[in-house]
């Protein structure tokens, strides 16, 4: 390779040295440059490593030099004397009486963003950033079980017991369980109420005192203990009128009568929103139950000064403990362990995700309303450019006028802000309801001083950013003065670019929204295994009202014989739980021949199911038979297993007679035999895969609470009530619930999603509205500062067509750079918004074109209207304006 | 105007350790950047290079707060160096460099009382 000769290598070198004194800020190079570049000098051999040794010398040293500079300024502008704010107050405000249009504008722009901002950080706020409402919460975990398909599953007594008698670095425990009661009231009627099975501990853990009243002792938490119930604030006002004296009245439960000893903060929520009461858990020490019996939860309150990674390492230990101890509860390959969990991650964490992007999401639109902004006060500027040349030239110094800018872009800021947190308010309260239940929504977002000031803040912020960046530069404060010459170049190509970014940032958002609109429609599309048109459901929890299981036996009899011989029912069954309601229930069973002694039994999901189930829902049958008559409280034990359990335990051969035994291979219990095959279904909710799954004649494993399940005739106009109100026919005084179409069943199990996405297409919709304004604003504003040009172009003669496609294709320019930028970045983040929503593709060619399509059409339709515009310019009047 | 004022207040920010070795080089009298950088070179030894980007980063930084100056007259020591700037330290950088010495000196002397028996000479 030739070496380049001395005057190129002296060229070369004087430009590098140049290009890095740019580093240095303007002030430096002006006193110091000729004197630092005199330290560099042409070096005559080691080229490169002299120029690399130059480059990070230099690039360190100015950019100190700058950071040093920042600082300064730092230091002034925190001390800005308070009359020239109140000078620069004043005259915004007076500028504003006196041309409110674009004042109005920008402080609408900033309130529809600044309206989303503050819903969605409320949302956030609550839910993830605040503490829980107990005492030293983030001492709090919850502690569950981690299976191989479970992440975080309920435990059982034994090993409740187990942990809270070894663990050291828990300070206390407190189990606790969800359970439904009957209330049997005089007044108001039976109701079924949600509540919960305590531990004494749950309070004192929580830290949470009764509001009235006092909370359960240990000695009220044994075995046959005296009856006590502690009410919620909710079921306190609503059935007891809040009546201050209810302390010591006895209620009747259809489980007996309990005392009312205390009622309970709102702010206790666990374990569901919902929870109306509470009474003692009373755990049976000397006979705590099967360790297999999976249905209580845990939390724990770590000692101070302990760290959450100290409580999980001291868990896995004693999880390898209770291992050695118990192997045939914890089979080697059942992917055992303790799983321990922050408890607000355990509560909301599932909410982390979606939340997190819908607030990315409506900072994006802050940015696109921050652009629209500085585009329409550019317009402004540009009017007060004279004004801006005459304070520079008379000695303004350029902090003076940022100053300015800066008490202007706050003046507009927080106006918009306080108007959007006024918009976000009526926005809470309308969309209430549709939020999903265990989040947390604040109930009042203008008293909310971290959310107005989140939200106030942040428009403060976009304000000034925008006034900032249409206040002219160093240099074109100098030749403002001059005024018609590059300065309108300067100009139009900063707001183009803020444009082009506000294309960029509302296709990104509505690439977002079509992933999620995508995935949403996979969701739905995909098949539950089971019918959800003309399906009627309605629940019972029949407790003491019927203590013997041959009355209970017989009720829900009476209740199947009551619904399938109404008109318009076809078939009516009974099930444990319903699919797509949420709830599982297991159990463990050995298969004979196949399961060795000592061998782990398999876990497995389990249903009990009655009446003409599997035709009432809609699950066909695969081989073999359905449950029918022959399968009777004293007849042979029978199961039916669905097409996924067949394969997984069976393999191509035929279930069809094989035996299992759920007590365990050397049990006395009689064996069960499998009688049938069926299809499959997504108990867990649509976005889950299939579940292996075993049925059971509800009359071989009786069951106190079941849902009845009717399919109807179509065009009988039957809803979920009329079956409940059949159920309730058998027995008046027994409470019915959850009376639903099973396709409102569906509907909620896709909530969550649901929300997710009209948040989305929302922000999605209010970005590419945002941006059609901004595209249109540009447009007229490049029209009317070129009027002159185009009239003189028309003058001489040039085609009006060719006038059209200028201004098209300045704005094709716009869109294409944005759309490009757009594209590439939510390609990049597809990944991200692939991980949040069930199914999404990461590149969905038809999100794509469709987003193209869409932010293409809408840029064009906001370059017609100016388009037109430029047909109808007379080139007379258009040389006469100037 | 406001920064100027707030830089001839009572109480000046405390110098960082380049800064007050670049002023105890020009208290001895006006320097040129390269001179300056090996004076402290010499004057520590060799445990501190400076390199000039970041020399001129410090003369620039005082130069703003009224500590140095460049010398206005070009003194001409070398026939052939014409380019060569000269700074000199300020009245102002003269006392701020003298109360920070005096401020180092006095919490600095403890240790050195603390070290001398044991220690010995360097």
């Amino acid at each position: 390779m030739n070496r380049p000769s001395a005057r190129v290598r002296e060229r070369l070198w004087t430009s590098l040295i140049t290009t890095l004194l740019l580093c240095y800020p303007r002030r430096f190079r002006a006193r110091f440059g000729a004197d630092l570049r005199s330290q560099y000098p042409v070096p005559d051999s080691r080229w490169l490593t002299c120029a690399a040794s130059a480059a990070r010398d230099l690039a360190a040293g100015g950019v100190g030099a700058r950071l040093d500079d920042a600082r300064r300024v730092c230091v002034a502008v925190t001390f800005p004397s308070v009359d020239a704010i109140r000078v620069d107050t004043r005259y915004v405000l007076r500028s504003m009486r006196r041309r409110p249009l674009v004042p109005l504008g920008v402080v609408a722009t900033l309130a529809l963003a600044g309206s989303v901002n503050a819903v969605v950080f409320a949302i956030l706020d609550t839910t993830l950033l605040r503490p829980l409402p107990y005492a030293d919460a983030e001492q709090l975990v919850s502690i569950g079980n981690q299976w191989k398909d479970f992440d975080h599953s309920a435990l059982s007594v034994p090993e409740y017991l187990a942990y809270r008698g070894r663990s050291r670095t828990l300070e206390s425990m407190a189990l606790f369980t969800a359970a439904s009661f009957n209330l049997e009231s005089e007044l108001g009627g039976p109701e079924r109420l949600l509540g919960a099975r305590v531990t004494a501990s749950f309070f004192d853990l929580l830290g949470i005192r009764p509001s009235l009243g006092r909370v359960f002792t240990a000695e009220e938490d044994r075995p046959r203990a005296s009856a006590v119930v502690l009410l919620s604030d909710g079921l306190w006002r609503r059935r007891f009128g809040a009546d201050p004296h209810v302390i010591g009245t006895v209620i009747a439960f259809d489980s007996g009568r309990r005392e009312i000893i205390g009622v309970m903060p709102p702010e206790l929520r666990l374990p569901e929103p919902e929870t109306e009461l509470w009474i003692p858990l009373s755990i049976n020490v000397a006979e705590p139950g099967p360790r297999g019996n999976h249905n209580r939860q845990a939390i724990g309150r770590m000692k101070p000064g302990v760290g959450f990674d100290q409580v999980r390492a001291e868990m896995h230990t004693l999880a390898a403990q209770l291992q050695l101890e118990h192997p045939e509860a914890y089979p080697a390959g059942s992917g055992w362990n303790t799983s321990v969990r922050d408890l607000r991650e355990h509560l909301f964490g599932d909410f982390r995700t979606p939340l997190t992007l819908l607030m990315a999401a409506v900072l994006f639109v802050l940015l696109i309303a921050c652009a629209n902004v500085a585009n329409l006060m550019a317009a402004r500027a540009t009017e007060r450019r004279h004004e801006l040349a005459t304070r520079s030239a008379l000695g303004a110094p350029r902090f003076r006028i940022l100053q300015h800018a800066v008490v202007e872009g706050l003046t507009l800021g927080v106006a918009g802000g306080t108007a959007g947190l006024a918009l976000g308010s009526g926005i809470i309260d309308l969309l209430r309801s549709q939020f999903p239940a265990r989040l947390l929504v604040p109930d009042h977002l203008l008293l909310d001083a971290r959310v107005a000031g989140f939200a106030v803040g942040a428009t403060a912020c976009a304000g000034v950013l925008a006034s900032l960046s249409t206040t002219p530069g160093r240099r074109m404060t100098a030749l403002l003065a001059a005024s018609r010459g590059s300065t309108v170049a300067d100009r139009r190509r900063m707001t183009s670019g803020l444009s082009a970014a506000e294309v960029a940032l509302a296709t990104f958002l509505l690439i977002a929204g079509g992933v999620a609109l995508r995935s949403f429609a996979n969701l739905v599309r995909a098949d539950p295994g089971v019918s959800i048109d003309g399906i009627a459901t309605a629940r019972v929890t029949a407790l003491n009202r019927y203590a013997s299981l041959d009355e209970l036996a017989g009720y829900f009899e009476r209740i199947v014989a009551s619904v399938s011989h109404a008109p318009g029912v076809r078939h009516a069954g009974l099930t444990s739980i319903l699919p797509l309601s949420g709830d599982t229930e297991d159990r463990s069973f050995a298969i004979e021949g196949r399961t060795r002694p000592g061998e782990p039994s398999p876990n497995q999901q389990m249903r009990a199911v009655g009446g003409e189930y599997f035709q009432a829902i809609g699950i066909r049958l695969v081989a073999g038979r359905y449950f029918d008559s022959r399968d009777t409280t004293s007849g042979e034990r029978v199961a039916v297993i669905s097409a996924l359990a067949a394969r997984k335990y069976w393999g191509d051969r035929s279930p069809i007679g094989a035996r299992i035994n759920f007590g365990g291979l050397m049990s006395r219990e009689p064996w069960t035999t499998i009688v049938g095959v069926v299809g499959d279904v997504r108990h867990r909710g649509l976005a889950s895969e299939f579940v292996p799954m075993m049925y059971v004649p509800v009359q071989q494993l009786p069951q106190r609470s079941l849902t009845i399940v009717a399919r109807l005739e179509p065009l009988r106009g039957h809803s979920a009530g009329f079956i409940a109100d059949r159920v309730r026919s058998v027995d008046p005084l027994q409470p019915v619930f959850e009376a639903r179409m099973m396709d409102e069943w569906f509907s909620r199990s896709v909530a969550e999603p649901r929300f997710s996405l009209v948040l989305l297409g929302l922000f999605a919709a209010l970005a590419i509205a945002l941006t059609a304004v901004g595209i249109y604003g540009v447009m007229t504003s490049m029209l009317a500062r070129r009027t002159r040009e185009l009239g003189v172009r028309l003058a001489l003669g040039a085609d009006r067509v060719a006038l059209v496609r200028l201004i098209l294709g300045h704005g094709a320019i716009i869109t294409s750079i944005g759309l490009a930028t757009g594209l590439a970045a939510g390609l990049t983040a597809s990944a991200l918004l692939d991980s949040a929503f069930i199914g999404g593709r990461t590149i969905d060619p038809i999100v794509l074109g469709a987003v193209v399509t869409l932010v293409a059409g809408i840029a064009l339709l906001a370059c017609i209207v100016p388009a037109r515009r430029a047909l109808r310019v007379d080139p007379v009047i258009a040389l006469r304006a100037e | 105007m406001r920064i100027r004022n707030l830089r001839t207040g009572t109480a000046p920010p405390p110098l960082r350790t380049t800064d007050l070795l670049v002023l105890t080089v020009l208290a001895d009298g006006p320097q040129h950047g390269y001179g300056i950088a090996q004076e402290i070179g010499a004057r520590m030894r060799g445990h501190l290079r400076i390199r000039p980007g970041d020399l001129y980063r410090v003369l620039y930084r005082m130069d703003r707060a009224g500590l140095i100056e460049p010398a206005t007259e070009s003194s001409r020591r070398r026939e052939n160096d014409e380019r060569r700037v000269n700074y000199r330290i300020t009245p102002l950088g003269r006392r701020v460099a003298r109360a920070q010495a005096a401020l180092l000196a006095e919490i600095c002397a403890g240790l050195l009382r603390g070290a001398a028996p044991s220690g010995g000479a360097l």
